[in-house]
């Protein structure tokens, strides 16, 4: 049992503040993206779409800094496991606006492809010229796919080693983002050609990955709160970490046999050990001292309960 | 990354295969227009100096055009209603910018500061031309 404020090893703490900053210019762009889109959207239901879907991204860089603030309090009389799970949280809540966006765009998209409404998009004159407003709709578009490009490349890494699943949430879709552009600019220049079907189209294609995205976040999310085992974000392995615990565990001199059994508390892990111990141990002594290795042995080993027991039990007996 | 290079590449043809006379109609109403004559519905009304100001104005754009014109004098709904099945292609009447008919037809760019022409919806070429006159007859 921890009672004190979480503090991440100070390599760790570096990456944490250079997230925070990378989240920090991630809100300031999106709000010049969004407020430019809004500008040169007219009717066009991709470019709907990119643009709810770009305000939308905001919500996992917001979470991730609240989170933040937060997730090291020191734990009180109220909350006495602290704050990790914030982290799951605000993971959950992001997953569940992306998720619901994702069928409301669907639907709003296949509506608009049914009807075959065509998108009626005019001039601006600029600088003494008329220009089509759907050229100005892919330049913005390319201002909002390329520099999110670039922001979710320099996040990927940080969220890696910092097990922060909101982070790499967030990275990872904006390293994706270049197809939500060039899918509405394909649109855009759709319906440039007379294809009027293009627009819609185009706007279901960005509505589905919409909501894949956030099927596939809220699926993690609540298997997060379900107290899986835990795994590795970037390719959901289980973490070896786990194993080499119970290695660790077991390679001490007085115990016998060993269990253990861990859960995500955002970017740490709990978790609890069945020990068989030798005879003639002072087990509670032991204990303390065995705790103080496995909190020495890796940061996300946050907080363990050591457990003397008989016969040690199972706890699955399939593998699902 | 390979992916990304292949679709810029698919979109560049595209524009380039398309970007002389960019954008289209999707019903051609702008070529139309040019080959047989531009159809005007002019919504009846007792006050008719709008109308009459905004009858002359589509003259002169069609004569700019090298265009016929056809006027059809009805009541607003059947108007909008041919203008929906692209039996029209230019509608008058004093309309404004926030019309009620704003989803269902395409709008112009306000010639004075408020009045606006509905085209059928999605015809972008036909609006580009008539925005194009729009913008130069408008005296700074």
């Amino acid at each position: 049992m921890r009672v004190e404020p979480f503090e991440l090893p100070e390599n760790l703490k570096e990456k944490l503040t250079k997230a925070k900053k990378m989240e920090w210019i991630t809100i300031l762009y999106l709000v010049t993206v969004v407020i430019l889109m809004y500008l040169v959207m007219g009717s066009s239901q991709a470019m709907k779409t990119a643009w709810l879907e770009d305000a939308l991204s905001m919500v996992p860089a917001i979470s991730f800094l609240i989170a933040s603030r937060i997730y090291n309090k020191k734990p009180t009389q109220k909350f006495q496991y602290g704050f990790h799970r914030v982290f799951s949280i605000a993971f959950l809540t992001g997953s569940i606006a992306l998720f619901g966006m994702g069928l409301f765009l669907l639907v709003d998209s296949a509506i608009t492809l049914i009807k075959a409404e065509h998108p009626t998009i005019g001039t601006i004159v600029l600088f003494g010229h008329q220009i089509w407003m759907g050229w100005i709709m892919i330049a913005a578009l390319v201002y909002s796919s390329l520099p999110a490009m670039y922001l979710g490349y320099k996040k990927l890494p940080l969220a890696k080693k910092l097990h922060n699943k909101i982070l790499f949430t967030d990275a990872n879709a904006q390293k994706a983002d270049y197809m939500t552009g060039f899918a509405a600019m394909a649109g855009i220049l759709g319906i440039g050609m007379g294809w009027w079907w293009a627009d819609a189209s185009a706007a279901l294609f960005i509505s589905f990955s919409v909501l894949k995205d956030g099927y596939t976040n809220l699926k993690d999310a609540v298997e997060d709160l379900m107290d899986r085992k835990p795994l590795h974000i970037k390719d959901d392995e289980p973490d070896e970490l786990v194993d080499k615990v119970e290695n660790f565990i077991k390679s001490w001199d007085w115990v016998e046999d060993a269990k253990v059994r861990f859960r995500e508390e955002g970017q740490v892990y709990f978790g609890d050990v069945q020990l068989i111990v030798k005879p003639g141990t002072n087990v509670s002594k032991a204990i303390e001292e065995g705790l103080e290795k496995l909190y020495e042995f890796h940061w996300k080993i946050y907080d363990v309960t050591l457990m003397p027991v008989e016969q040690i039990k199972d706890y699955s007996e399939k593998d699902s | 990354m390979l992916k990304f290079l292949r679709f810029g590449i698919l979109l560049l043809c595209v524009f380039f295969f398309g970007a002389c006379n960019f954008p289209k109609d999707p019903k051609n109403s702008y070529e139309n227009a040019k080959k047989s004559s531009l159809r005007v519905g002019v919504v009846s009304k007792t006050d008719s100096t709008q109308t009459s100001f905004e009858k002359k104005l589509i003259q002169n754009f069609a004569e700019r055009e090298n265009m016929q014109t056809q006027f059809i004098t009805d009541n607003e709904t059947e108007l909008i209603k041919k203008l929906e099945k692209y039996q029209l292609d230019v509608v008058l009447g004093g309309f404004k910018k926030k019309s009620n008919w704003k989803s269902k037809v395409g709008m112009t760019k306000p010639y004075d500061s408020t009045h606006v022409f509905f085209v059928p919806r999605g015809e972008n070429r036909l609006l580009f031309h008539l925005e194009n006159f729009i913008h130069k007859h408008q005296k700074p």
